[in-house]
């Protein structure tokens, strides 16, 4: 991984925007920083800005974990793609696959409760239902590796057998056949007529997107991992305001 | 195939060397190079190799358009960000400034110079 406010970094921020590409970012951790509830999560007023400043002279596109009813309460700017559900929500998804999704978390909400009982909220464990999957967060807890094996063990039962998506301090469990954040990228790209696109996420969920081996992707995550497959970093999430500001002045000197 | 055609394919061969040519001196850019600009501009970070795809030829055909590029400060290549053994090739400013400049100029070139480079139409 390369830091992108290196020399190679600037160098390509600016052939992209050359290029017009498509503007792809995750929320939590990425626009908005990381909160103790996730319900707190909010885009500082200048980073909302600035993105809106973005989507005024390019294709920009948000790709979250989060419901698209909540991630549209979140982002009041006019015009962007957004994406909810890791995929499944806000792309040409066939009505039947939704519904299957919805009944599906449904059941798994009910059987994660179940199991984890009635004092699971002040053990600091979350069951959220996002109608098309589930997030159990343990971010409150104090015991953070127990509460997580407990959730394993409980999703190790779970019928039908979901797609399990680690996070921070979050399990999101996802129906088996649904997207991920990598198809949903590719899609968008391929419905705008996009040949290339700058994505940015901080999370195991991104790494879907940071595996995609196609060419004009410029793949960028937020902290340094080392077994990310992210090609390009940034040092933290405050630095997001900085890139999009670059990014606008690269397009609209174009 | 008539002699005439072959004589006339010729002709065409040459008028497209010298026009490319002409243009490199004139506007700082051959067709070729165009070409590749104008392909490398929509897909930055491509390797040669899936450049010379995009382009329909032999990477190493490439090679020679590339260097004349590059010393001109119209692309930048770059380690492969996956592949450290591969290299990367993407567009600069000035790349983008010749690209312009080329397709605001060239049709005046190309009426101009073809007069001086007639194919033969009797055949």
């Amino acid at each position: 991984m390369k830091p992108l406010f290196s020399k190679l970094g600037m160098q390509l921020i600016e052939s992209f925007a050359i290029a017009d590409p498509l503007y792809a970012f995750d929320f939590d951790g990425t626009l908005a920083p990381i909160v103790r509830l996730p319900e707190d999560a909010r885009m500082s007023k200048s980073v909302q800005v600035a993105l809106k400043s973005l989507s005024a002279c390019s294709d920009v596109a948000v790709i979250s974990g989060r419901s698209l009813a909540d991630l549209k309460e979140r982002i009041p700017i006019l015009g962007l793609a957004l994406v909810g559900n890791h995929g499944l929500e806000g792309l040409s998804l066939k009505n039947s696959s939704l519904e299957e999704a919805r009944n599906t978390s449904k059941k798994w909400q009910s059987a994660i409760k179940r199991a984890l009982g009635d004092k699971a909220e002040s053990r600091g464990v979350m069951v959220e239902n996002k109608t098309y999957s589930i997030a159990v967060h343990y971010r409150l807890s104090r015991n953070k590796k127990i509460e997580r094996a407990r959730i394993m063990e409980i999703v190790a039962t779970l019928n039908p057998v979901p797609k399990i998506i680690f996070g921070k301090c979050v399990v999101n469990l996802i129906p088996s056949s649904g997207p991920h954040k990598g198809m949903a990228l590719l899609e968008l790209m391929k419905n705008k007529g996009k040949k290339c696109a700058i994505y940015i996420g901080d999370d195991d969920t991104d790494e879907d997107v940071f595996s995609l081996s196609e060419s004009g992707l410029l793949l960028v995550r937020i902290g340094r991992k080392k077994l990310s497959s992210a090609s390009f970093y940034l040092s933290r999430q405050s630095e997001i305001r900085k890139f999009i500001e670059l990014s606008v002045k690269a397009r609209v000197s174009r | 195939m008539k002699r005439s055609e072959i004589a006339n394919l010729v002709r065409a061969n040459l008028a497209f060397f010298q026009m490319n040519r002409l243009a490199e001196r004139k506007l700082g850019l051959s067709m070729v190079q165009y070409h590749l600009l104008v392909v490398v501009k929509d897909r930055p970070g491509l390797s040669s190799q899936q450049l010379a795809v995009e382009i329909g030829t032999h990477p190493s055909t490439l090679t020679q358009s590339i260097r004349r590029l590059l010393a001109k400060s119209a692309l930048f290549v770059a380690p492969h960000p996956k592949d450290s053994r591969r290299k990367t090739i993407s567009l600069t400013r000035v790349g983008l400034a010749l690209i312009d400049r080329f397709e605001g100029e060239f049709g005046n070139l190309l009426s101009s110079g073809s007069s001086s480079n007639p194919v033969d139409k009797s055949s």
